[in-house]
């Protein structure tokens, strides 16, 4: 038990590399998420424009 | 050649930043309490900057302004909840920026594709200039109080926040921003000179209640403030800060400390500033209409010549010290979206492509405050409404790489880190949502 908690200290302490990028998959939940962020950045943008044109922002 | 050259230019980075974490590692071997001492102030940067420089010039003014319309009441409780929320969002940038030593723009494009790293790019650049002209903005209102022509303090300001970013290498950039961001505290002596009624700010925390009712303005100073507390170049800001100090996965912790000592800081000032100007300003007649230029003759004459100037310094303290983090923010997203030289190590007749963003935007915010009749209300509406659409984005991007197990391994978010940040995203997304719907639909 002790060592495996000191074994996890380590690790947590352990330095990584400078991580490469690849594209992520995205799908389920995370397909989800930038659905839902598309559909507010839209309504947001709606919401500005009629904001804009009837002079009420 | 080129290939070459591109070579030098990252071994270059590297000798100087080696040469910063062998300053961390050398301290971290010697014992002692002054090393510790020393040891500590050298891990306080990205944190304490971000978070000081968000009390920028807007910053300033919207508290001022929140004070004098509503006093103490509801906005102390609410700046310390807001300080919690920064603390929970600035402290994924410190994990995820030692963990995979990429900045945000680098991260956002590499992982989610050309789309969306524009779209966090554009927003970002666009955010910034128009934030930077309220910086300006800032320092030539605080530098009118000293009779200071507002041409000559924009010319000034622009002229010292590019030499910053372009003469001072990583370390000592990170040195003299600390010792600017230190005149953020001037405003706590002000406040105290005001002489606030303690019994009343202890009374907010017992009795919490929204002054007016829940007005759309109301809800508006609200957006202010958690905007003012919370903003997308911040976590782009706080990322690329830690991957150019060099900061690796053994630091998490004390990254995590300076993120903490920034935040009591931030909040220590926003609270200042809010009991000063809701103690001496609050209650006169149409106090919640004063503009920044009415609340600084108001503190002239209950505070004297002294609380005014110190109030103008103060101003001119944080529109400079923002001003040098968005440029640097600047810089470092385009650098990492397009793979150029993005580290403040680099020379600048060598990484020029780096430092020139970061040069425009200063150049193209001075012209703009100097521009007669420039539309000023309207910038400062369009960087809130940038905001407050990216905002839930840019968060959304960062929930999604803290909690991809393939970049950051054991250091994924935990469970309470992601539900206080989805609560985070929810709060942001609600209160934007109806705040659109009130403006719109006032009959709501």
């Amino acid at each position: 038990m002790k060592d495996g908690k000191k074994s996890k200290v380590y690790a947590l302490m352990e330095d990584t590399p400078q991580v490469t990028l690849e594209r992520a998959k995205v799908k389920g939940s995370v397909n989800v998420i930038f659905w839902g962020l598309r559909i507010y950045i839209v309504a947001m943008v709606v919401l500005v424009i009629i904001g804009f044109t009837r002079g009420t922002i | 050649m080129a290939k070459n050259l591109a070579f030098d230019y990252e071994e270059l980075d590297a000798d100087i930043r080696r040469k910063d974490q062998e300053r961390i590692e050398t301290l971290e071997a010697k014992k002692g309490i002054l090393a510790k001492i020393l040891l500590g102030l050298v891990m306080i940067g990205p944190g304490v900057l971000v978070m000081i420089a968000d009390n920028d010039a807007g910053g300033v003014i919207t508290y001022a302004q929140t004070g004098a319309a509503y006093g103490i009441g509801f906005f102390i409780p609410a700046l310390i909840l807001a300080g919690f929320i920064a603390y929970v969002v600035q402290e994924m940038t410190v994990r995820l920026g030692a963990v995979t030593k990429r900045g945000h723009a680098e991260m956002i494009w590499g992982r989610y594709g050309a789309f969306w790293g524009w779209f966090s790019l554009i927003d970002l650049v666009v955010a910034n200039v128009l934030a930077l002209i309220t910086e300006f903005i800032g320092i030539t209102l605080g530098m009118g109080v000293f009779g200071v022509p507002h041409w000559i303090s924009a010319v000034v300001a622009s002229v010292v926040d590019a030499l910053i970013l372009l003469v001072l290498r990583y370390y000592t950039w990170e040195r003299i921003s600390l010792w600017i961001a230190l005149g953020n505290l001037v405003f706590v002596p002000i406040a105290l000179m005001a002489h606030p009624h303690w019994s009343e700010v202890a009374n907010a925390f017992t009795n919490w209640n929204i002054p007016g009712g829940f007005t759309p303005v109301f809800l508006f100073v609200v957006l202010a403030n958690f905007g003012t507390t919370i903003a997308p170049w911040m976590l782009f800001f706080q990322q690329s800060s830690v991957v150019d100090k060099g900061l690796k996965v053994k630091d998490i912790r004390r990254g995590q400390w300076d993120t903490a000592i920034g935040t009591v800081a931030m909040v220590l000032v926003a609270l200042a500033i809010v009991i000063l100007t809701g103690t001496v300003v609050h209650g006169l007649p149409n106090a919640g209409d004063y503009s920044i230029s009415q609340i600084l003759t108001v503190l002239g004459h209950k505070l004297g010549p002294t609380g005014e100037k110190l109030f103008a310094l103060g101003m001119v303290e944080a529109g400079t010290i923002a001003a040098i983090a968005l440029t640097a923010s600047t810089s470092w997203a385009m650098g990492e979206a397009f793979h150029w030289p993005k580290s403040i190590n680099m020379p600048c007749s060598r990484a020029w492509k780096f430092y020139v963003p970061g040069i425009i935007s200063a150049i193209i915010a001075a012209a703009v405050v100097l521009w007669p009749n420039a539309p000023l209300g309207f910038m400062n509406l369009a960087v809130q409404v940038i905001a407050s659409i990216f905002m839930p984005a840019a968060m959304m991007f960062l929930i999604l790489l803290l909690n991809d197990k393939g970049i950051m391994g054991i250091h994924v978010n935990g469970r309470w880190q992601n539900i206080s940040a989805f609560v985070i995203v929810g709060l942001l997304v609600v209160l934007n949502g109806v705040y659109g719907l009130t403006v719109i639909f006032p009959k709501l």
